[in-house]
């Protein structure tokens, strides 16, 4: 089983597809899965997302059992950052880069075992039900190509994103709303040596502002990042303006607005005490899911998961992915370990035999034959 | 007499030739011709090769009448900051600007408009006077660095006149403090912001501490420190591993500029050492400070001169360094002097006609009265 998975997988390992430019990958995928007998389509999401390539929804009638749930399956196409020139290293059980790239295993990995699992169904001996797979664009771009979606558009009882650390057996069934949160503090101008007591030192106020944000962990449920800092435009100018970005996550959606109402007095208090204006957005990037272990996607990748022998773990994670938009959009759907190790660097890497036992795992999810209750 | 359509024609001439900071031939190449017409031995410095740019300071000499007469120069700086290129002035009614999205360029044409003004009626009246240097740097607008790598062996005057302060003519500057340029870098440790934010230090928590806790702004009455730019981090869901802070000290005093300078590394290093993160903190030292007394000869000579013209002299203390600090520093006495410029270094600069001739008037006053000794 090995070298077929491997060999597709290095095949798209080599195919560039960094987010908002995934044209090539999404070409591969569509003619691959096309001459594999399914019904391909690209969405619109190029143009809503500014990039130059759709989500791909594609879709296989079931076989010998129809009465089966509708099964989606999820990768995205693009990776954090360009793999251009990537050289792949087979050794050790293991698949790298050779250091100077990302390997672009997340989420090519998921990629290659979807892939590998639709060549797999053309052989024509395995019964399963109606199957959809949908690849998205710029998950990595803060889940752009998913939350493009609308409701329907992607028609599906329950889902399974191929998108997680962890060894195959791995189950996220939580994953915290992540919300974005854009400050602008403005000072006033003056020059640095003339006359400094006549500006307001923007940066100064928000070294204050910053001093006084929450920490990264705010509780068990709930993360806070100050990300990005940019503001001034010379050293002898007293600044006037700066930007500060950053998210907040938590799995309790409620904590946010809590927190985003602290952050706000917070700037509101400093800049009245330095004299300056503040200006603060929050948007909500993605909602939080939390699936019970008897609800449906859960159940059968555990089922799953035990017929193939893996060791099953069921915990949530504090990143978002594309399963916390599927949710939103009413299809319960989990995110599976699929081995990923050291993600968005260059010493990605990804366990050979980790990613094969997915392989075995997803087929298992797909050829279960499933009982009513599911 | 000054001509005031003489000056506006050579300053819009000049205004028009490109010359941002490191490119300033082209100013070099018409001011060797100008200055040669005018009888003055020319002299280009190595200055340009010195700092790997194209042209070198330009020191041009007019040999004394009288030999009793103090040697005096003026001085005045080529290159321009940016937007600096394709400047088309406009004469305005009575004030001179630029079209479009460009700076005037008046810092520093119109000092260098009023020296060559000046040297022409010194002649066209057959003044009597000391020997007259005129100095025109590069690369100014870029730290002084003309000034820095001048050929000091070229000066042969007893005192100076920088023609680079904005306040009208009769403005003198008298002092200027020195200043310490300072790059911070925190390096903290990235990590995912949403899956183990514990497992890293934010960079910018940590720079923004000690930020919070630097002294800023107006120092004391001859003391200021700013914190000019911060820029910090990749991405909203990466804890941040790095953030760049740039700023300055500056102060009359060397001691309290030494003494606020450390004071800005060590709040770094120290807020950095109790997050677990590192500093590396860089000290440009930019140039020193200078401070003359009302007696001291070039501060004398231009309140004598100006008051000869009716104008007021205000000594002032400037918050920013001119090439007068370097000059003071090779100890030549040397005082900047008000042309009358504008917002300068913003695309609304502008300048009066009127303080154009003054300048002229003004200068050809102060060999005058030097002559009056």
């Amino acid at each position: 089983m090995s070298s077929p998975l491997l060999a597709e997988f290095l095949n798209l390992v080599k195919i560039d597809s960094p987010s908002g430019n995934e044209r090539a990958l999404a070409n591969y995928v569509k003619e691959k899965l096309i001459s594999l007998g399914w019904e391909v389509r690209e969405d619109g999401a190029a143009t809503a997302t500014g990039g130059n390539a759709g989500n791909i929804i594609a879709r296989l009638p079931g076989r010998g059992a129809e009465k089966n749930p509708v099964l989606l399956f999820s990768a995205h196409l693009d990776t954090v950052t360009s793999s251009a020139g990537v050289k792949p290293v087979v050794a050790e059980e293991v698949v790298r880069s050779d250091g100077r790239t990302i390997l672009g295993a997340d989420d090519k990995a998921g990629v290659a075992v979807l892939l590998e699992v639709a060549r797999r169904l053309r052989e024509g001996d395995v019964r399963h039900g109606e199957i959809v797979f949908l690849f998205t664009v710029g998950e990595e771009a803060g889940l752009l190509g998913s939350r493009f979606l609308k409701p329907g558009d992607v028609k599906a009882d329950m889902g399974f994103v191929l998108d997680s650390g962890g060894p195959p057996g791995t189950i996220i069934n939580a994953a915290p709303r992540e919300d974005i949160w854009k400050v602008r503090i403005r000072g006033r101008s003056a020059h640095a040596g003339v006359n400094p007591e006549e500006g307001i030192n923007a940066i100064r106020v928000a070294a204050e502002f910053v001093r006084l944000l929450p920490p990264a962990r705010v509780d068990g449920d709930t993360t806070f990042n100050p990300g990005v800092i940019r503001g001034g435009q010379a050293t002898n100018i007293v600044p006037d303006l700066v930007e500060i970005a950053g998210d907040m996550r938590s799995h309790r959606e409620e904590k946010l607005g809590e927190l985003a109402e602290v952050v706000n007095l917070l700037l509101r208090q400093t800049c009245a005490r330095f004299g300056g204006e503040g200006e603060i957005e929050v948007e909500t990037l993605y909602p939080s899911y939390h699936l019970s272990p008897e609800a449906p996607p859960v159940k059968l990748a555990t089922v799953a998961a035990e017929q193939v022998g893996l060791e099953v773990v069921v915990k949530r994670r504090g990143g978002g992915s594309d399963a916390n938009v599927l949710n939103a959009l009413g299809i319960p759907t989990v995110n599976l370990g699929i081995g990923l190790e050291k993600e968005h660097t260059p010493e990605e890497y990804i366990r050979i035999k980790d990613w094969e036992n997915c392989y075995f795992w997803v087929m298992e999810i797909i050829s279960y034959l499933c009982q009513p209750g599911f | 007499m000054v001509n005031r359509e003489r000056i506006l024609e050579e300053f819009l001439e000049m205004v028009r030739i490109d010359s941002p900071s490191g490119r300033e031939k082209k100013m070099v190449v018409y001011l060797k011709e100008k200055l040669t017409g005018l009888g003055l031995e020319v002299v280009e410095d190595r200055a340009g090769e010195k700092l790997g740019t194209e042209a070198g300071n330009l020191v041009a000499t007019l040999p004394a009448t009288d030999s009793r007469l103090p040697a005096l120069f003026f001085s005045a700086h080529l290159d321009t900051v940016e937007s600096g290129c394709g400047i088309e002035p406009v004469v305005d009614g009575e004030v001179v600007r630029s079209a479009g999205d460009t700076i005037l360029g008046g810092d520093d044409k119109a000092g260098i408009a009023a020296i060559l003004e000046m040297l022409r009626v010194v002649q066209e009246e057959k003044l009597p006077h000391g020997v007259i240097q005129a100095v025109f740097t590069v690369m100014e607008e870029q730290g002084l660095r003309g000034a820095l790598h001048l050929d000091r062996s070229l000066l042969k005057a007893e005192m100076g006149f920088v023609l680079d302060c904005d306040g009208p003519p009769g403005t003198i500057i008298v002092r200027a403090p020195a200043q310490n340029k300072i790059e911070a870098f925190v390096v903290g440790k990235a990590a995912h912001a949403g899956i183990a934010p514990e497992e890293g230090i934010n960079a910018i928590a940590v720079a923004a501490k000690a930020i919070a806790s630097l002294p800023l702004g107006r120092i004391d009455s001859e003391t200021t420190a700013n914190v000019g730019i911060i820029e910090g981090g990749k991405a909203i869901n990466i804890v941040p591993d790095m953030v760049r802070v740039l700023g300055e000290v500056r102060s009359l005093d060397g001691q309290k500029l030494d003494h606020y300078t450390q004071k800005i590394k060590e709040a770094f290093f120290r807020t950095a050492a109790e997050h677990g993160a590192r500093a590396e903190v860089k000290v440009e030292f930019l140039y020193p400070s200078f401070s003359l007394k009302e007696s001291d000869p070039p501060v004398a000579l231009a309140v004598r001169a100006a008051r000869a013209l009716g104008l007021e002299p205000v000594l002032k203390s400037s918050g920013g360094g001119s090439d007068a600090n370097y000059f003071n520093h090779y100890g030549i006495p040397t005082a900047n002097l008000g042309i009358g410029m504008s917002r300068v270094h913003t695309t609304d600069e502008y300048i009066k006609i009127a303080d154009l001739e003054m300048s002229a008037r003004y200068l050809v006053e102060i060999v005058k009265t030097a002559a009056k000794k």
